[in-house]
């Protein structure tokens, strides 16, 4: 009598060990009339957008309506979203017309202040307007977030090296894990134990950052 | 940490890389709907991400709140009709439609939705007025018109000739169809040359009569 086979490993479905483009999976989730799954991309892009916007607007509240506007919008159209660029890019397009348009309307209204407005052709991304705070950026947020920054460079820094290289082909890189496996010569699987692993590693250290910071402003 | 949560977490990160497929997606996207601390991780991946790919970390407001609000909002929403949830196994077929991010302008539509409207206006003006041509051209194209005699006292009528609905060939009919005979003054005559000679004019005719007078060229 033989010894009967181990169980097979968690089956990630049909297409298990290809990696497809996980914005698209999730709008498709959405479309299919999974809200759960929008949220995932609103918390995936909110840091993102609500920087881009931040270049235009300076006003902190005005920056939030007009990311919450932007990820209704994108809400409404995700049927139309095909899938042929990224979706953040997508995603960028609609938060910068949508930011344009509210400085428009804004202009029109005499209670709102100056100060509050900026140049909207500073939609650039590469452009480095970080420098300059918006309204209610103190310098202890500030700090916070070089400190985040220094700690995830850090366990970088502190990672093994095949961990470090993993993460750093996924996120950087930007390569699936297929191609990862390939680079690394190693299994699929291990691209993927590797890579959680070394998330892991730097969330360890950042989530004590995270917590301390007050109003939950990640 | 206990290996259940371990293996949570990691399908969070694979989740992240687009890495679960079928069941496996559909169930780790239904945990991250309902547990908090799942959500949390996936949050700390994309910013670990983030900051990976910027060098800096950029803090942004309170997510929960966010969300929050934004569900209220979507609560709002009309769920699409095409936005039914397919068959297991199925994929979506995404609407080739334009992108919600490209120039669209609004007033286009508008402008175009005015223009027909105004072609339609000025189209139905003409029907009204019987598809005849502009002002100009309406008394050389009217409908002729028979003088009728009036009744004893009365002015003579203006009335359509029509033969079985359509305009009929006539002609202006004055004084009862009897040859007209203009009559003139004698006197108007004399006059006239009269004048002509008195003002040392040419024997061109005058295009127009300035002054006129019964008295005599004695004066």
């Amino acid at each position: 009598m033989t010894a009967s086979p181990p169980p097979p490993p968690e089956n990630d479905g049909p297409a298990a060990g290809r990696s497809v483009d996980p914005d698209f999976q999730l709008v498709q989730r959405t479309v299919a009339g999974d809200q759960k799954a929008y949220e995932l991309l609103v918390l995936k892009y909110q840091r993102r957008i609500e920087r881009l916007i931040g270049r235009m607007v300076r006003d902190v509240d005005l920056v939030e309506d007009i990311a919450q506007e932007t990820f209704i919008r994108a809400y409404r159209a995700l049927h139309q979203f095909r899938g042929e660029a990224q979706f953040y890019t997508w995603l960028y397009r609609i938060a910068v017309n949508t930011a344009k348009k509210a400085l428009v309307d804004m202009k029109r209204d005499p209670t709102v202040p100056e100060a509050a407005l900026r140049g909207a052709d500073d939609d650039d991304e590469t452009y480095r307007g970080g420098n300059e705070p918006i309204s209610d950026e103190t310098p202890d947020s500030v700090l916070a977030a070089q400190e985040i920054a220094a700690a995830v460079n850090a366990a970088m820094e502190a990672l093994p090296a095949e961990l470090r290289q993993a993460v750093t082909l996924r996120e950087i890189e930007g390569l699936s894990y297929e191609e990862i496996a390939e680079v690394m010569n190693c299994p699929i699987g291990t691209v993927r134990s590797r890579i959680f692993r070394a998330r892991e590693a730097i969330s360890a250290r950042v989530k004590p950052l995270l917590d301390n910071q007050s109003g939950k402003r990640w | 940490m206990d290996e259940g949560m371990k293996q949570d977490l990691e399908r969070v990160s694979a989740l992240a890389d687009g890495a679960l497929h079928g069941e496996a997606f559909a169930r780790a996207v239904g945990d991250l709907g309902v547990r908090e601390d799942l959500r949390r991780e996936w949050q700390v991946v994309h910013l670990v991400g983030d900051v990976l790919r910027s060098g800096t970390h950029a803090p942004c407001s309170d997510s929960a709140a966010f969300l929050a609000r934004l569900r209220e909002r979507l609560a709002a929403e009309v769920v699409r009709p095409g936005a039914a949830q397919p068959a297991p196994g199925a994929e979506l077929r995404m609407v080739r439609a334009e992108a919600a991010n490209e120039p669209v302008f609004r007033w286009k539509v508008a402008a175009g939705v005015a223009s027909v409207a105004a072609a339609a206006a000025i189209g139905w003006a003409w029907m009204g007025q019987g598809g005849t041509a502009p002002a100009g051209a309406q008394l050389a194209r009217s409908t002729p018109q028979l003088v009728v005699p009036g009744a004893a006292g009365q002015p003579p009528v203006l009335a359509a000739a029509t033969q079985g609905g359509q305009p009929a060939r006539s002609r202006v009919v004055i004084g009862n169809g009897a040859p007209q005979i203009m009559l003139r003054d004698p006197r108007l005559d004399e006059l006239l040359q009269a004048h002509q000679q008195a003002s040392g004019a040419s024997n061109m005719p005058s295009g127009f009569l300035r002054n006129a007078t019964f008295e005599g060229p004695s004066r």
